[in-house]
């Protein structure tokens, strides 16, 4: 048989399997972000009088050697107190009003013993409920629903409940830009609630899908920062007392691509007068620095307690000042801003941008701590313009929810030239490692590495160490010395060196893949973006091993679930004379050129495929994989889908490169989409034996629901599509359960 | 099984499967909808009826070995692809058309050469 999948591939390979030519992103751009131009309607002037937006006259290190005793991050249990991003150092929180004195100045020890006395030690994770009332079904993004109806021994019995298309959908060729729909439903009040890539929102009758109520925003349908129109959902609030008889007790939020943010009567869909203006907040009124584009909102607001917390998405790799990273928090019933937090030091922001947070944010609603994700700055490949230190960029970032104000901080790449965003929200877990139960906290990365840390403090549970990285060759760049590398668990692929030339691909194309592996430079993940040969080797790519979908986490079994790509791409960067020369485009999926207007340099981005559109690297393409908790270690990791083109399956052995992510059931099952095959899947949790499955429109890149509604468990999943896979389009909710008696 | 009755399987499975084809990728939710694969594969199929009739109208035997020789080529490279489009039913379908041709390698009755 084996040799009839590798005489068939030959041929089936000549379509080639597709891998969307490139991703990444402050959104994890799909395709090519062309819209240089976009530029808000009405350019905000005036900043939020509550806002303060102090910056350290000078700012702390975002480097570290382990010379450096000050803020080393040297990655030792003994001592990361001294790796983290301190509170006392931070001074770039602009926070609400009753703090914005104090932005610039150390933190006292009265207050750190304020934010000390609200965090109970011993708290955990809150236990799940049969609800998925948050884009990862729980604030401390785990994923996880305590339902178990549906099991390895009966899943394979699960068949379709209902379908929903929801008509919001483009595949380009008309007048409006193409679709990309990763919202995971809403399972709250009774209802499912889905916001849409035309910006509506949509309550269905959760066991039958009929529409109870809609929303549309009207919003522009304009790609403005992103090549696409795109919508990641909704979230939901609820008061904690609901007022009988009173509106907006219950709200459901919805973003746009032109930065509104609207709030509506989750039981009427009307919108929320008392919100902001008339129900909507534009919160690209704080859009004032380097407003070349309005802060899209792609990602659902995060919502702790009675607090809003918004991040933006951008447009990367056309312009390297952009708006600087930021983050708000608004009361969830009046829209009033509470505070804003900035990411990158006020000397600076002019002449940098981004460092925002586009994906998920997660919470610890106990300790009052909101969990950040913090996006690379501008511009992606190229820091000349920004050698100062941005302690905040790429980092996980821990603040008090009441007061934005920084707790701990743990930068993951110093000085990014990558684009390697902290793309998805950090997974909370209360784990027992040698017979000490800790509050921890795991980053899934664009790297590939898993980096867990105590959520309390941002100390290492296994030891991160500072390694040194190879230096480049760009003139005005300064490139850090040391990275941070986990050591447990282990990165999810070697990115120590390239992998190895795929034999198929290199046949079907004379040596061509060979070629492009000698001309590219690779000395390990932290190569250094270059102008010689064929780039740097980018691996992995800027896509990244995970994606937004992030780590689900079963917290009786102690197991952590990820899905992961392994693509290779290369960078290569050219003098603005070379460029202007080339004038080169931007391609699909985020590949081709971007000029990085305002730096040297301008770059390109290529997925390394062969003349087919083959990829020149050994399968596997994705896989699915699980982490024993108490040790760090593999517990399993297969491949994972089919990569796919023209309709051609490629065999079950390769996986395809993934986007999307798990959610996990204490019934014992992964239920997971994510695949180019536009397949959905269960496994079971314990062995990753693949269980069930059933195709769908479009490949699945969201998080399926799981939730139980008059008594039956349901398992949601939304088809949308992504380019960065291939280029397809859906707008399908599918809706599974087990036969009713 | 007769060489007539052969060629009749082939022309009949080649329907069946360009049905198929067509089937894939018009109908929503075959996991190969919209896409130009099972279009190929139904063009495929439409090759091997076109082989068939052609078959059946033959007189000399060098076009027939010739004709045989594409037909099994066809059958081959159609099925290879309803294999990688996970199109079952065309998959049988070419089974039987492979079974068509294997009766259609006795030749025509009172063709001994």
């Amino acid at each position: 048989m084996n040799t009839l999948l590798r005489s068939t591939a030959l041929i089936a390979l000549l379509a080639g399997p597709a891998f969307a030519q490139d991703t990444t992103g402050d959104e994890p751009t799909d395709t090519a972000p062309a819209q240089e131009e976009a530029a808000p309607e009405t350019a905000p002037d005036t900043a939020p009088e509550t806002t303060s937006e102090a910056a350290p006259e000078t700012p702390p290190s975002d480097e570290s050697t382990p010379s450096d005793s000050a803020d080393a991050e040297t990655g030792t249990d003994s001592d990361t107190a001294t790796d983290t991003a301190p509170a006392e150092q931070d001074g770039m929180n602009g926070s609400g009003e009753d703090t914005a004195q104090e932005d610039s100045e150390p933190e006292t020890p009265a207050e750190e013993a304020t934010i000390q006395a609200r965090i109970p030690s011993d708290a955990r994770v809150p236990a799940s409920g049969p609800d998925w009332p948050s884009f990862h079904g729980q604030v401390s993004g785990a994923k996880y629903s305590p339902l178990d109806q549906i099991t390895p021994e009966n899943v394979g019995e699960m068949e379709l409940a209902w379908r929903y298309e929801t008509g919001d959908v483009s595949d380009g060729s008309g007048d409006l830009p193409a679709t990309v729909w990763s919202a995971t439903p809403i399972y709250a009040n009774g209802l499912l609630y889905i916001g849409t890539p035309f910006y509506r929102v949509l309550a269905l009758d959760p066991a039958t899908g009929e529409e109870v109520w809609s929303f549309d925003s009207q919003s522009t349908l304009e790609a403005l920062t992103q090549p696409a129109l795109k919508n990641r959902g909704v979230a939901y609030w609820e008061a904690d007392e609901p007022v009988e008889g009173e509106a907006c007790q219950k709200i459901v939020y919805l973003g746009t691509m032109d930065a509104r943010l609207f709030a509506v009567d989750a039981d009427t869909g009307a919108q929320c007068e008392n919100f902001a203006d008339g129900g909507v907040l534009d919160v690209n009124q704080w859009n004032t620095v380097n407003d070349r584009w309005p802060l899209s909102l792609l990602q659902p607001p995060t919502i702790v307690g009675d607090h809003v917390v918004i991040g933006w998405a951008g447009n990367d790799w056309d312009w390297a000042e952009a708006p600087p990273g930021s983050i708000f928090s608004v009361n969830a019933q009046t829209g009033e801003l509470e505070w804003t937090f900035d990411t990158i030091p006020e000397e600076i922001r002019e002449k940098t941008g981004t460092a925002n947070v586009w994906t998920a944010m997660s919470a610890d609603e106990e300790r009052g701590i909101v969990y950040l994700p913090v996006a690379s700055p501008s511009p992606n490949y190229y820091g000349g313009n920004r050698t100062e230190d941005i302690p905040y960029a790429t980092s996980t970032t821990a603040l008090d929810v009441e007061t934005g104000e920084v707790i701990w901080s743990r930068q993951w790449v110093h000085h990014d030239i990558w684009d390697y965003d902290i793309n998805a929200a950090p997974t909370l877990m209360d784990i027992t490692v040698d017979g000490e139960e800790i509050p921890a906290l795991m980053q899934a990365t664009k790297m590939g590495f898993l980096f867990v840390v105590n959520r309390e403090t941002g100390e290492d549970v296994w030891p991160i160490e500072e390694r040194p990285v190879p230096a480049g060759d760009i003139e005005g760049e300064r490139y850090a010395e040391t990275q941070p590398f986990p050591t447990k668990p282990a990165p999810l692929l070697d990115q120590s060196k390239l992998p190895d030339v795929w034999w198929l691909a290199d046949v079907a194309s004379f040596g061509a893949c060979s070629k492009l592996w000698d001309d590219m430079v690779y000395e390990g993940m932290y190569t250094a973006p270059t102008t010689e040969g064929a780039g740097a080797g980018a691996y992995p790519n800027s896509a990244g091993v995970v994606q937004w979908g992030g780590v689900g986490f079963d917290p009786d079994k102690q197991l952590a679930v990820v899905n992961l790509s392994h693509v290779v791409q290369h960078i290569q960067l050219y003098d603005r004379e070379q460029y202007e020369e080339i004038n080169g485009e931007a391609g699909p999926g985020e590949s081709g050129f971007h000029p990085q207007t305002g730096a040297p340099y301008g770059m390109s981005l290529k997925t390394a495929l062969n003349r087919w559109g083959m990829p020149c690297w050994e399968p596997p393409f994705g896989e699915l994989a699980a982490i024993d908790m108490t040790t760090g270690e593999i517990a399993w990791r297969r491949p994972f889908g089919m990569s796919q083109r023209y309709g051609f399956y490629m065999p079950g052995g390769w996986g395809s490169p993934t986007i999307g992510g798990p959610a996990i059931t204490k019934g014992g099952l992964i239920f997971i989409g994510a695949t180019m095959d536009a397949m959905v899947r269960a496994y079971d949790l314990e062995t990753g034996e693949e269980l069930w499955s059933d195709i769908t429109e479009a490949p699945s890149v969201s998080n399926p629901a799981v939730y139980e509604h008059d008594g039956a468990q349901y398992v949601a999943f939304v088809s949308g599509g992504n380019s960065i896979l291939k280029p397809s389009v859906g707008d399908m909710v599918s809706v599974y359960r087990l036969p009713q008696q | 099984m007769s060489y007539r009755l052969g060629l009749t399987l082939i022309m009949v499975a080649a329907i069946v499967a360009i049905g198929c084809g067509l089937y894939a990728y018009f109908v929503p939710l075959t996991g190969v909808t919209g896409v130009w694969g099972p279009l190929a594969a139904a063009f495929g199929a439409f090759c091997l009826l076109i082989g068939g009739a052609l078959m059946v109208k033959a007189g000399s035997r060098g076009a027939r070995v010739v004709l045989m020789i594409l037909l099994a080529l066809g059958i081959l490279l159609t099925a290879l692809a309803a294999w990688l489009l996970h199109q079952w039913i065309m998959l049988a379908a070419l089974a039987v058309c492979a079974i068509g041709w294997l009766a259609a390698l006795s030749g025509p009755e009172g063709d001994t050469a």
